[in-house]
């Protein structure tokens, strides 16, 4: 579409809903248009208004347009769903007036209002030579459906080829006794067809319970159009007397009919037609016509068929038999559950076969005992289903006789693959405790609507032991009533960042370290039938015991690594490089460095990269570990392995590792994506860094995908760095002249200076308590204050965030800072104290359990401080967590998910009691966000 | 406009199959040999030649863009022979020829411009594909079975809820068989999600949500400028209009222009609610029925509008939460699965519930005989004369819960509709809003 038609389009919208708000007054200003020389898209316009709320008063300037050509349709827009006698009056008139398209269209909506008292004239109209208004008017008469309208059509019938469908629809709405003569007098006439089959299928239904006998007559007719049309009747007259009658001719039709006949009496749905249709489908030669009676069955869902279903599944040819079988898999209720029980019970192996099938396909746990002595059967094919089978519905409980049979039948695998099986459903996994942090939580309209911080809420959920969260009102209330919401949660498992976003009423599932438990049942079968198996059953125990896990089996494989059986230790070594927890990391540790096959150096390489990549201890730890990986590697392709897995351990050293790998040709893809992944993780608390080594990936030039994350991070990191450069919406909080705007209370200390905000407190003058400066213009949430200090050396002082608007005592956070710098950086509280320590981020938990994760040095960051001389702090409050910089450095970050935390409050400046100290502020100012 | 008068008297000789069963049943007494309905598609032969006699004779009306998509669907099944086609568009018309032709390698599709004319000539005609723009799909299915057709029409199946009466109405009056392009009804992905919901593994379902098209409930109402209008024969501006009001030729409405009129779509709610809602009604059970209740949003477009239905589920319209198109999901107490359209598999809560997705599959065909194939569904049923899963009355319920749902946009407030009357309660303008006068000549 062109610009210049884009335009009209947009010029000429007139919404639907705009005409509603127009209000009764409208319509006079509506009317008025429909009489004026106004366009004809304007009337047009103005008959669809006019549409849903016409009156009666509308009424006399719409009949006028009915013959006007050009807009006869719109007035009929307007008039046709108008519920006032006027209109019905005014059509009528125009009616008789009237000729051609107009006529057409009035006799229709006179149709549609079905106005009885229109009858006499539409009969009239209904000799037009016009075929387009003769066939309107015979179905308007059609539609108002009185005797008399039926009477005009019949003398139409053969003259009028729509006299037919107006009978028709005459028909329905006439008692039965005048619809029967209708429906016959069609059948007798010579009509199309498809009035025929109407007409045909009218009759019977017309007829209520007696219409019986002329639909198995017309069943029996040899002409197709009369079957259809009885078929079709034989799916709507209802009665169970019907169905038998249906289902007695089942045996007398023709093959080809008798299918068709199953399928409707498979959509009755009336068990009554089962008895017939067994015998179908037991005794028909036609294996069509079994499959569709089979298939009529299955729908009838008819208990007392299910025996006979079972005997087919049996005794059919294949089609049958499966058609049976699909039917007892799907038949609902314990009808087909005990018949499955029978077969597994037959006598005939074939039978029990298709039992064990079935069994499985259901999902039938009853049947368990059965398959457990199924699988010690002589029938090959049969034992390995059941064993299939239990691996799929067996539990915990029947580990023990599983394990019998390991060691007693042949089928050693197939026994220790369903053994596996159950086994793995039987292990308990609980989530590892605080492995996960959660950083935030938000759920509302995410892009730009109503947005609920709900970190405290779901950080409160993972305590208690969630790893589910349903992200929807019931879990955190109606953020934004009527709109689709989403959730967005970022949280660090064992300090690697994840985020997560999700629809409405999604259940997010956080990933964690879990730890993986077996019940002691199945480990104490498994462990006794080894100290007594031997050969094949003893290596496939040992090989689930890896499966399993737990510290009594790794003894046991630990032993197994120096047993004489050299197959047995080969499993017990493949063990080992497989075992699926940390306490294998020293064995594969020893294992990479003294292996007893170069194999073994590999795969035990591999094992250990495995779990030191699931392992849930701190970063630093992680790339230790990586780091002696990479070591321990002889072949590049490993060291890429270990370099491309930098990202599970982001800290500064593995950030620094993968960038000395930059330089080698055969590393340098995998340094680089290792480099992005600990840049993505570290962002925030080391953007410097990050920046520094995202250049040096840019240069080094990885592939696309790698280049692209490179290029997209580090816009983001110039993007902040530059917000936090931007002083865009800041406001001053000092005029620089006076302490207007300011509080002070319990004396003097504070005064403005030369534009800086100075509180003194000397020799002569002692501060005894602690004093606040109170900020008047507000009490903020979610904002960032900036500010610089200079202290004296003996000096303590502290920006107060969400406090108490008090001058007499420290209350909410504080930004702390001293003389000497070494409080500076740190995030204070009166009652917890120093709770965000300098290089620290740390959560207080709902419950107030603290946790740390360091992630710089504080010393090195302490260096930072200028004493004596100007500092700068930025202060972000925003829900619940608070991010503190000194000199633009991230020193400490703090979540509080503690419900009963304000997450607002007052904003005060602190001089602490103590020796003579002088505190200076300038440049003070805000931005709420 | 010049305007062909009809012949007053029609005879036609004989609707299609059933015409020639007829003669067959008279020539082989007790009709065993021969006879035209079952030809399993299991016993298509080896070589998948059905003999011309017995297969089904197939047209088109306004096969255009998604129509040509169907028409290779449908020519691609081995039972059918697709004979003639009819567009008031002489580029169709011939776009439509070239197709079948090429397809059988001869010259022998006949293409017509007057759908009267069409239906009148053509009574070889068994089953007719209609693939017009929306306005059109009812009014023509109501003709198309008038005359004895059957039909597999595109969505939407009406543009309202008395249109939709009409096509209900009339496939049970001629007893013909009517399915809607809502191709998802017969797809595995979907079935499954219906299924798992059916056999209750997602628990007690309490929310189902359904994917609607971006764009805006409110559409525009607008006339473009007015072109030189071209001869009936290249393009017939007047029958393109059909039943909607009139206003002048511009060839933007017809090569598409014609989606977010007003007068010829059902916005953004029916454009993929069209689907989404069927086979969410479908899902849990209200198939015959319609929402009882529809919240008013205050956004252009209906995107959280929460329509209720009678058994207490929820249908939550959103416009984004799938990475693909036509979405729907299934909440239950116990779990929960969502598809769309290039989903390799349905996304559910758990694993575990799609553990057996190809028993869950065959199970369903197995029990209700239909193919995961919305075309042979309906080709299926145009032998066996059962109803197709997408069958007139499931259409016309789940498009009214769309009209439904649009008219609470039009009108900025929330509603109550009873299902049972097929009426608002207690707010006559919107029961005004349940139909729309057909300009004439044209009448359902």
């Amino acid at each position: 579409m062109n610009r210049v038609t884009l335009g009209v389009l947009a010029a000429g919208v007139v919404c639907v809903m705009a005409c509603a708000q127009t209000g009764p007054k409208g319509e006079a200003e509506l009317i008025a248009v429909l009489k004026s020389e106004a366009t004809q898209q304007e009337k047009a316009d103005a008959c669809l208004a006019l549409g849903h709320r016409a009156t009666k008063a509308a009424v006399p300037a719409l009949a006028a347009l009915l013959a006007d050509e050009q807009l006869a349709h719109m007035a009929r827009y307007a008039l046709e769903p108008l519920p006032d006698p006027s209109v019905d009056e005014a059509l009528r008139a125009a009616l008789d007036k009237l000729s051609g398209r107009p006529l057409a269209g009035v006799a229709q909506s006179v149709g549609v209002r079905r106005d009885a008292q229109a009858v006499a004239v539409l009969g009239r109209r209904l000799s037009e030579p016009d075929a387009e208004v003769a066939a309107a008017v015979a179905l308007a008469l059609g539609r108002i459906g009185t005797p008399e309208a039926a009477a005009a059509l019949m003398g139409a019938l053969g003259r009028v080829p729509e006299a037919a469908e107006g009978l028709l629809r005459c028909a329905e709405v006439l008692p039965t006794g005048q619809a029967r003569t209708i429906y016959d007098g069609l059948r007798d006439a010579r009509v199309p067809p498809q009035v025929l089959s109407a007409a045909t299928r009218g009759a019977i239904l017309a007829r209520g319970a007696g219409g019986v006998t002329l639909l198995v007559e017309t069943l029996r007719a040899e002409d197709e159009i009369r079957f259809v049309a009885g078929l079709r009747a034989a799916l709507e007259l209802p009665g169970a007397e019907v169905t038998r009658a249906l289902a007695g001719e089942l045996g007398k039709l023709a093959a080809v009919r008798q299918g068709r006949l199953c399928e409707a009496l498979g959509e009755r749905g009336d068990t009554a037609a089962s008895p017939a249709l067994l015998a179908l489908a037991r005794g028909s030669e036609a294996s069509e016509t079994r499959l569709a009676a089979i298939r009529a069955l299955v729908r009838l869902g008819d208990d007392a068929a299910v025996p006979a279903l079972a005997e087919l599944v049996v005794a059919g040819d294949e089609a049958v038999a499966k058609a049976a079988s699909a039917a007892l898999a799907g038949h609902p209720g314990q009808a087909a559950e005990a018949e499955i029980a029978k077969l597994l019970r037959a006598p005939d192996v074939k039978a029990r076969r298709i039992g064990v099938e079935l069994a499985a396909r259901r999902r039938l746990t009853a049947a368990v005992p059965d398959l457990l002595r199924l699988a010690a059967e002589e029938d090959a094919e049969c034992r390995t289903a059941s064993l299939k089978a239990l691996g799929e519905l067996a539990d915990a409980k029947a580990v023990p006789e599983l394990v019998g049979l390991l060691e007693k039948s042949p089928a050693t695998e197939a026994v220790a693959d369903a053994l596996a099986a159950v086994c793995a459903r039987a292990v308990v996994r609980k989530p590892l405790a605080d492995a996960i942090q959660i950083r935030k939580a938000l759920y509302g309209v995410l892009a730009d609507g109503p947005v609920k911080d709900v970190t405290a809420k779901v950080a409160e959920l993972v305590q208690a032991g969630e790893r589910v969260i349903e992200a929807g009102n019931g879990t955190f209330g109606d953020a934004a009533p009527g709109k689709v919401k989403q959730f967005r949660l970022e949280y660090t498992v064992s300090g690697v960042a994840r985020q997560v976003t999700a629809m409405e009423n999604a259940s997010v599932r956080l990933e964690a370290g879990t730890s993986a438990t077996v019940p002691p049942e199945v480990s104490g079968s498994l462990l006794a039938a080894f100290e007594r198996a031997q050969g094949a059953p003893k290596r496939a125990l040992l090989r689930l015991l890896c499966t399993t896990g737990g510290e009594q089996a790794l003894s046991v494989v630990r032993k197994a690594v120096s047993d004489a059986d050299a197959e047995l230790r080969e499993v017990a070594l493949r063990a080992i490089c497989e075992w699926p927890s940390q306490d294998a990391l020293p064995d594969l540790e020893r294992l990479v460095q003294a292996p007893p096959s170069p194999k073994f150096k590999i795969l035990a390489w591999r094992g250990y990269m495995r779990l030191v990549e699931a392992d849930s201890s701190p970063a630093q730890a992680r790339f230790a570990a990586l780091q002696k990986a990479f070591g321990w590697a002889e072949r590049d392709e490993e060291r890429r392995v270990a370099l491309g897995s930098l990202g599970v351990a982001p800290c500064p050293e593995a950030l620094a590792f993968a960038l000395s790998n930059l330089t080698s040709d055969a590393l340098k893809e995998e340094a680089c994506r290792g480099a992005v992944d600990v840049a993505e993780a570290l962002q925030e608390t080391e953007p410097g860094a990050c920046s520094d080594a995202l250049r040096q990936v840019l240069k080094a030039g990885p592939q696309e995908a790698t280049l692209k994350r490179a290029r997209k991070l580090l816009g983001v990191l110039k993007k902040g760095e530059e917000q936090a450069r931007s002083e865009e919406g800041f406001v001053p909080l000092c005029n620089g002249r006076d302490l207007e705007g300011w509080e002070q209370k319990g004396g003097a200390w504070w005064k403005v200076v030369e534009g800086v905000v100075t509180a003194e407190s000397t020799a002569d003058a002692p501060l005894v308590a602690n004093n606040h400066l109170i900020w008047k213009g507000g009490t903020p949430g979610d904002f960032e204050i900036r500010a610089d200090f200079r202290l004296s050396k003996s000096a303590n002082s502290g920006i107060q965030l969400r406090a108490e608007a008090v001058a007499e005592r420290d209350t909410g956070y504080q930004a702390d800072m001293n003389g000497a710098g070494n409080y500076v950086g740190f995030l204070y509280h009166p009652k917890m104290h120093l709770i965000g320590g300098r290089g620290e981020r740390v959560t207080i938990a709902a419950d107030g359990k603290k946790s740390a994760q360091r992630f710089a040095d504080a010393a090195e960051l302490q260096k930072l401080y200028r004493v004596e001389d100007w500092n700068s702090y930025r202060v972000v409050c925003k829900g619940p967590t608070i991010t503190l910089y000194l000199n633009g450095v991230l020193t400490t970050q703090v979540t509080d998910l503690r419900p009963d935390t304000p997450l607002q409050g007052a904003v005060t400046l602190q001089i602490h009691k103590g020796p003579p100290m002088k505190i200076e502020y300038r440049n003070l100012r805000l931005k709420t966000l | 406009m010049e305007r062909q008068k009809r012949v007053s008297q029609r005879r036609p000789e004989g609707c299609g199959l059933a015409r020639r069963g007829f003669l067959k049943g008279m020539l082989s007494a007790g009709g065993m040999a021969a006879a035209p309905w079952l030809v399993p598609a299991s016993a298509l032969g080896r070589d998948g030649a059905v003999a011309p006699s017995e297969r089904i004779v197939l047209g088109g009306i306004g096969i255009g863009r998604r129509g040509s998509h169907d028409l290779r669907w449908v020519i691609g099944e081995p039972d059918v022979q697709f004979v003639a086609s009819c567009d008031v568009w002489r580029e169709r018309r011939e776009m439509v020829k070239k197709m079948v032709d090429d397809k059988y390698g001869n010259r022998d599709c006949v293409v017509y411009r007057d759908m009267r004319e069409f239906l009148e000539k053509r009574t070889d005609i068994d089953a007719l594909l209609i693939t017009t723009g929306d306005r059109w799909h009812a009014a023509a299915s109501v003709m198309a079975m008038r005359a004895g057709k059957d039909v597999y029409s595109e969505k939407p199946s009406s543009m309202t809820v008395a249109e939709g009466q009409a096509v209900v109405e009339t496939a049970r009056r001629y007893g013909r068989v009517y399915q809607t392009g809502t191709q998802r009804l017969s797809e595995a992905n979907f079935t499954v999600c219906n299924e798992l919901l059916r056999l209750g593994r997602l628990g007690r379902v309490h929310t189902v949500r359904a994917h609607i098209a971006g764009g805006n409930a409110v559409m525009n109402r607008g006339w473009l400028p007015g072109e030189a209008l071209p001869a009936a024969d290249e393009l017939d501006w007047d029958a393109w209009l059909g039943p909607c009001p009139w206003r002048p030729y511009n060839k933007n409405y017809v090569q598409g222009g014609w989606r977010n009129q007003y007068d010829f779509h059902t916005s953004c709610i029916g454009e993929w609610g069209a689907h989404t809602f069927a086979q969410c009604q479908v899902a849990i059970g209200m198939g015959g029925s319609s929402a009882v209740s529809y919240e008013y949003v205050e956004n252009a477009s209906g995107d959280g509008m929460v329509a209720t239905f009678s058994n207490g589920v929820k249908m939550v319209l959103q416009q984004k939460g799938w990475h693909g198109s036509c979405g729907v999901r299934y909440e239950g107490d116990e779990g929960w699965v969502a598809c769309a359209d290039g989903y390799s598999r349905p996304e559910a809560s758990s694993l575990a519930l799609l553990a057996d997705y190809s028993k869950v599959v065959q199970d369903y065909v197995a029990r209700t005989g239909r193919a995961q194939n919305h075309m042979r569904n309906f080709l299926d049923c145009v032998r066996s004369r059962q109803q197709p899963i997408a069958n007139p009355e499931v259409m016309h319920r789940s498009m009214s819960t769309v009209h439904a749902a649009n008219i609470a946009m039009w009108l900025g407030r929330s509603m109550r509709y009873d299902p049972a009357k097929e009426a608002f309660v207690g707010d006559p303008e919107a029961d005004r809003l349940r139909s729309r006068a057909m300009r004439g000549p044209w009448a359902v």
